[in-house]
């Protein structure tokens, strides 16, 4: 599998998880010039920024390595920049990670981190 | 939704309130800690979240501001974490009624637990001095506290139990007042004069030092005693009333006392024996927030310093302030904070090098030049301030054998309360409080010397070649011995007594 289409299959599975836990999802691909957010998500009020990692197993990286220091500061520029745009009608937000195994095109496991930057 | 803790913290010995305010708003889960707050202060954000989390409250994940103010003092410390645990509570409607009067203390673990802070005496102090109704704080701190009149003292183990009672959900029982319950001689280690066998003069000089204030040096051979004395003397020094005792408790809580010293009760005067690689820091008191040093910790007791001539220059010339103005003043770039330290000066020395100068049945290996060097080590200037000097002999074995028992130090202190009491009439509300602290005005206006004392006085300047310096030393002494005799003059028996005590004065020592 293209690295690009598991990435796409991973979006498209974290949607899905997203839905089934009671989110209704606001934007997919939430594009700015410096970058884009994967998946906005509403549950109860507050607006749930998320970022969906794909990895396949066997490779030696798990999927929440991939998140550092400088795309945790993208992650919070990206989530303001919407907050600023039509965040007005909420009161909570956070920045949630979704990691997702594949193996041979299917997932292997599903891991929901919420709130992944604190100040 | 904002919130409102009071809270407080320590400056020198000194107790401020601090207010704590807390303020959660929309925007991404933060959290930030204003109004100048050190490494501690900061820290004191990951306590809480996790206390919090496993007391099973819920950390608010939105902007969380925390303002410590007055914003312009430093704070350190642990001490906010639970106020700001309890202002979180309340500004994310965690907890709805709030009990109002009370200053809140102490540090979290990250269980949940409330840890005991220092300086707990001069906030509960400062607490009662601004008429709030009680204070909330860690139960290890709770013993400390009680000795505050006019307070409640609430103490709390865990984050719940501080909730619930901040609610009203649950009584906690105030903490018992202890503040007249010490009160009266408290002597845990049974430290007492009657335990030293022979040395009956140094005995009396000791009285006499306690009696009039003066600071004492004690001078003699290895093993004769000299710190077995010392560690005694608190044990004949009048009793604290309990502002004095509060005084000297808050430098110890601030310095961060361990729980010995108020499980003995605050009325035991402090012994302080620094050993004599001390820094010159470690005496005076120091640090980027100022802390007490040893002569503060002496406060109102006795700073004991063995082998005196061992101890660096500049730490026995550190001392010459306190021992004038009985207070240190620390300077820092941060904060000046001035401490209180009126202490006795009881020091102790070998007569030489090798130790047995003064020794009647051992030789003195010491050439006249190292014995002087060796003393030389005192500066003047110290010297000047210490009144009296005394040798401490060998004690004679039959002494030590004998089965007499020795005065008990309970009579000793009867004998110094009534002298001091006599000073305290002398000197009135004046700036001074005992013989020691005259200046020679005084000495002109109290010593007033009988006509064949004076000359017995005259007589032995002339024979022992004393200094002008020694004159005036001797009639402050005399006029102590004069007081423990209940004399209001001074006759030559208390003059001949006290020309015995510069014994450094006189030309047996090689200077």
């Amino acid at each position: 599998m293209k690295t690009v289409d598991l990435a796409r299959a991973g979006e498209e599975f974290a949607v899905k998880h997203l839905i089934d836990k009671g989110y209704t999802i606001l934007e997919r691909n939430f594009r700015t010039k410096f970058g884009e957010i994967d998946i906005i998500a509403e549950k109860s009020g507050s607006v749930v920024f998320v970022e969906v990692k794909s990895r396949t197993e066997g490779t030696g990286y798990i999927p929440s390595e991939a998140v550092d220091s400088r795309k945790k500061r993208r992650l919070v520029r990206l989530s303001e920049c919407y907050i600023s745009r039509c965040g007005e009608k909420y009161d909570g937000f956070r920045i949630d990670l979704i990691g997702l195994v594949f193996k041979a095109g299917r997932i292997l496991s599903v891991e929901h981190l919420e709130n992944i930057i604190e100040g | 939704m904002l919130a409102q803790v009071k809270s407080s913290c320590v400056y020198g010995i000194d107790g401020y309130l601090i207010d704590i305010e807390v303020d959660i708003s929309r925007g991404l889960p933060a959290s930030v800690i204003v109004g100048l707050p050190d490494a501690a202060v900061k820290e004191s954000k990951d306590r809480v979240k996790s206390a919090l989390q496993n007391s099973g409250f819920k950390y608010p994940s939105k902007r969380i501001t925390v303002n410590l103010a007055p914003a312009d003092l430093k704070k350190e410390g642990s001490l906010f974490d639970l106020p700001i645990a309890i202002g979180m509570l309340c500004a994310s409607e965690q907890i709805k009624k709030v009990r109002t009067g009370y200053i809140i203390i102490g540090e979290l673990s990250l269980d949940g637990k409330v840890r005991p802070v220092n300086g707990i005496l001069s906030m509960a102090l400062m607490c009662a001095k601004d008429n709030f109704k009680g204070i909330i704080l860690p139960s290890g701190n709770a013993g400390e506290a009680s000795y505050v009149k006019g307070i409640e003292v609430i103490g709390v183990s865990n984050l719940a139990e501080a909730v619930d009672f901040i609610e009203g959900n649950s009584d906690i029982a105030p903490c018992e007042n202890k503040c007249d319950a010490g009160e009266g001689c408290l002597n845990p280690e049974h430290m007492d004069f009657s335990e030293v066998k022979g040395q009956e003069h140094v005995k009396r000089a000791l009285e006499i030092a306690v009696a009039g204030g003066h600071n004492i040096l004690m001078i003699g051979p290895p093993g004769t005693g000299k710190t077995m004395l010392a560690k005694r003397v608190p044990s004949i020094m009048p009793d604290m009333n309990i502002e004095e005792a509060l005084e000297t408790a808050r430098i110890h809580s601030t310095a961060g006392a361990n729980k010995k010293y108020f499980r003995d009760g605050i009325f035991k005067r402090p012994f302080r024996s620094p050993h004599h690689t001390a820094s010159d820091v470690s005496i005076i008191g120091g640090g980027q927030f100022p802390k007490p040093g040893e002569v503060s910790l002496a406060h109102n007791g006795v700073l004991f310093l063995d082998e005196l001539p061992e101890f660096k220059r500049n730490v026995l010339e550190v001392l010459r302030q306190p021992l004038e103005d009985r207070e240190v003043t620390v300077s820092r770039v941060k904060t000046t904070i001035t401490f209180p330290a009126n202490y006795m000066l009881i020091a102790a020395m070998n007569p030489c090098p090798c130790g047995y100068f003064t020794d009647q049945n051992r030789e003195c290996r010491c050439t006249p030049l190292q014995i002087q060097r060796y003393i030389s080590r005192i500066s003047g200037p110290l010297m000047d301030r210490i009144d009296i000097h005394i040798e401490v002999p060998v004690v004679r074995f039959r002494d030590i054998a004998s089965k007499k028992p020795a005065e008990p130090s309970a009579h000793v202190k009867s004998r110094v309360e009534k002298a001091r009491k006599i000073q305290k009439t002398r000197f009135g509300s004046g700036k001074i409080h005992c013989n020691a602290q005259m200046n020679s005005k005084q000495i002109k206006k109290y010593c007033c010397i009988e006509k064949e004392a004076e000359e017995l006085l005259n007589k032995a300047m002339d024979n022992l070649c004393l200094s002008a310096r020694a004159y005036d030393k001797i009639k402050k002494i005399a006029r102590t011995i004069a007081d423990i005799d209940d004399s209001p003059g001074i006759i030559s028996r208390h003059i001949a007594e006290a020309v015995q005590y510069r014994s450094l004065d006189k030309n047996i020592w090689p200077a």
